[in-house]
């Protein structure tokens, strides 16, 4: 399936920034599963300072902000083929497996995570099997709230709480299944949901990696496996190092981020 | 314990390669050696090589006390070290380039993994990205200490920003000025031309096919412990020395701002540490380092020395396993031994630690400088019974080793010639096709009576390091 995607961002600055920095992961991710056609980043009020392919393999553009600028806008935009492959996904990597397995402060398990995984600890069916009755009892326990946690939320917290948002799904899954001993990796993307063409915001989820079979993807807050909607723009040990924007800058705030995202069929 | 006494045998004779140094230190003109003690000390202050000294009270600058008295090594025991540095940096760098691309080494089953992903000087931002020229530890520094004639072990490899190589220089510049006629008496291998092969093999290690790279050198600023060191290097290199305010990303590349504006730089030295280097990458609270140098350096457009992720080749619980590391990478038996290794974090292991702390040295698996360690046969029982408690807290941060019989090389006094037990740093550069041997190296020398431990920060000194022409 081809896809066309668009997505601005822009920020407005209270004051001008002396220096400002962004690094960001805005152009889908090759795999066997999706080839991009076409790609462009055009920016506003900044310059492209390096491209270059991180160690998750996700496509990274370093920008500076101008001198004096009050805002920056960042549009990223082009098609991308999408191939059915079940949610399956595998690609040439030399991060090994066990490193996925790895805690990350954002998704490091606490009492009640591991207290939750002790119920799988029996499972006698196939691996494929449980993670996604995991999924399926994350779904049903926790509740989808926008505004409920931070972007700063770690899955411990948002477990308590019992909801949040993709992110949190994304990690408190990462958190279970890497007590679960599985590999699983953060992924931050695009959803396409068909009844409407303007979406709301990035997207984040999950991909397990099952022997045999390899990265599966999971999108926990809606309980489904990942199919052609789905696109992955990075993939990352937990949200820090797959986030699609990441920078700071000197001497200023954001006053507002605006985000508008078009994906079409 | 008896412990080799470096200058004199045990009937009180000395060995061959102090002959002439006693000769001339046992002269009559040389009676007043005591009061040049000052003397150098005042140079010192003058050139201003201090060293601070973490402490719970305010931080102060000290002077690490400098002996008179050089440490003197034949031609023929430098040999012996001089190959075994050089065989042991070349396998670092094999196991670096390893473990951040395909870890034989770890399917082979020679290191489990679980040392490597729970450790975290490793930085999976490495995997798959060679360095310019492919070298991880431009600069290298190896502990040694001595046991008998022939025995050399590795206390420690520090591969990640070693530092003391300046007070190796400065020794011997000290020694120089104030016994000029001793060095036309005895010929020594000199050290002094360290900084020049040093911005050698940094400029050969750049990213640009130019033979005219740009070097800088990196510090986190004059409140660091060797700042002096910092803006000694810089200056001797004849290159600017930065802090991060002075660095900024321009036009891909990392940018340092002069007074004709702003320069690139090929090769950047920097005396930061990894998780201070890339607010970006690492530490976002760090102020010390260059926001996006991580991205320019994996774009491979700056050469970073040492690489950042060197790291997990020093740490303690690794360095056990460097003679294999050694074997697996160049066939060959390690040249230079390593001493026995207790890694707490396994469960026989701290038992045995446990029951024999009071002859064992214990260190925390990162710590430096001498902090956080317990040494047995010094400690007192309630020492040993408040350590034990920490390490049953949390072994895996804890490693033990043998109390050593570290060799003694005799300081000056007012009442004459004592021993003190001292090591040796020696420094090594590493360029694409070869590792340099700096002809020298830091003597650290325990000034209290038998004291093991030689840290400047617990109030070691130093000596000058001799290496004699001839064998």
């Amino acid at each position: 399936m081809k896809m066309s995607l668009q997505n601005i961002v822009e920020f407005q600055f209270t004051a001008n920034p002396t220096y400002g920095i962004q690094r960001l992961r805005m152009t889908p991710k090759e795999s066997e599963r999706q080839k991009t056609l076409s790609w462009e980043i055009i920016l506003k009020g900044a310059k492209k300072e390096i491209e270059y392919v991180d160690h998750h393999g996700n496509v990274c553009v370093l920008l500076t902000f101008e001198k004096d600028t009050k805002s920056v806008s960042v549009l990223a935009q082009g098609d991308v083929e999408i191939n059915k492959t079940n949610g399956v996904t595998n690609e040439d990597s030399l991060i090994p497996k066990w490193l996925f397995k790895r805690h990350t402060e954002l998704a490091k398990p606490g009492v009640a995570i591991k207290k939750f995984c002790r119920d799988f600890a029996g499972f006698t069916g196939s691996d494929l099997d449980l993670v996604y009755k995991v999924a399926n009892k994350l779904q049903q326990t926790l509740k989808y709230e926008i505004g409920s946690t931070k972007v700063e939320t770690v899955a411990e917290e948002a477990f308590l709480l019992k909801k949040g948002v993709c992110q949190d799904f994304a990690h408190i899954y990462i958190s279970c299944m890497r007590v679960l001993n599985f590999p699983v990796r953060y992924v931050s993307g695009y959803l396409k949901l068909n009844d409407r063409k303007e979406q709301e915001a990035t997207h984040a989820w999950c991909e397990v990696y099952v022997n045999n079979l390899g990265w599966v993807g999971i999108d926990v807050s809606n309980n489904i496996i990942v199919d052609e909607n789905y696109v992955v723009l990075a993939t990352g040990f937990d949200y820090k190092d797959a986030k699609p924007i990441h920078g700071l800058q000197f001497e200023s705030e954001n006053s507002g981020i605006k985000t508008a995202i078009s994906i079409q069929q | 314990m008896s412990f080799y006494n470096e200058m004199f045998e045990d009937d009180g004779n000395a060995r061959l390669c102090y002959l002439k140094y006693l000769e001339w230190l046992n002269a009559p003109e040389q009676t007043d050696l005591i009061k040049r003690k000052e003397e150098a000390e005042n140079v010192f202050r003058r050139t201003g090589i201090t060293f601070n000294v973490y402490s719970e009270k305010e931080e102060t600058e000290k002077l690490i006390p400098f002996d008179l008295i050089p440490r003197i090594l034949t031609g023929d025991e430098w040999k012996i070290i001089q190959r075994g540095v050089e065989q042991r940096v070349k396998a670092i760098n094999s196991f670096l380039w390893d473990i951040y691309h395909h870890q034989e080494i770890i399917k082979a089953g020679i290191i489990p993994h679980s040392l490597i992903e729970q450790n975290e000087a490793f930085l999976p931002e490495m995997i798959g990205f060679t360095p310019p020229s492919g070298i991880y530890t431009h600069i290298a520094g190896i502990d040694l200490v001595r046991t008998s004639e022939k025995e050399f072990f590795v206390l420690e490899d520090n591969v990640r920003t070693p530092s003391g190589v300046s007070y190796m220089i400065e020794n011997r510049e000290t020694m120089y000025n104030m016994f000029p006629e001793l060095f036309s008496k005895i010929k020594v291998r000199s050290v002094t031309e360290y900084p020049a092969k040093l911005l050698r093999a940094l400029k050969a290690s750049s990213p640009q096919l130019l033979n005219d790279s740009t070097v800088a050198v990196l510090t986190p600023g004059m409140y660091n412990s060797a700042y002096f060191e910092h803006s000694f290097l810089a200056d001797q290199m004849g290159v600017e020395l930065v802090e991060s305010q002075d660095l900024q990303i321009i036009d891909g590349r990392v940018a340092m701002r002069t007074t004709q504006g702003f320069k690139i730089i090929d090769v950047l030295y920097r005396r930061v540490d990894d998780m201070f280097l890339d607010p970006l990458s690492f530490n976002e609270n760090s102020a010390l380092g260059v926001p996006g140098i991580m991205d320019v350096y994996k774009s491979g457009s700056i050469t970073i020395a040492n690489a950042p992720g060197t790291g997990i080749a020093d740490d303690k619980a690794i360095y056990s396993y460097i003679p294999e590391i050694i074997r697996f990478y160049t066939g060959q038996k390690a040249l230079l031994k390593n001493v026995e290794t207790w890694l707490c974090r396994n469960k026989e292991h701290l038992q045995y630690v446990l029951e024999n702390m009071s002859s064992l040295v214990v260190k925390e698996v990162h710590g430096s400088g001498g902090y956080g360690m317990l040494i047995g046969p010094a400690a007192s029982k309630q020492e040993l019974s408040a350590f034990k408690k920490k390490l049953v807290r949390n072994p895996a941060n804890y490693i033990a080793q043998p109390t050593l019989s570290l060799s003694t090389v005799p300081v000056l006094k007012k009442s004459g010639l004592v021993p003190r037990h001292v090591d040796l740093r020696p420094f090594a550069l590493v360029s694409r096709d070869n590792v340099f041997v700096t002809d020298g190296g830091l003597t650290r020398v325990a000034l209290k009576k038998g004291s093991l431990v030689v840290n400047s920060s617990q109030g070691g000194g130093t000596k000058d390091t001799w290496i004699l022409e001839n064998n």
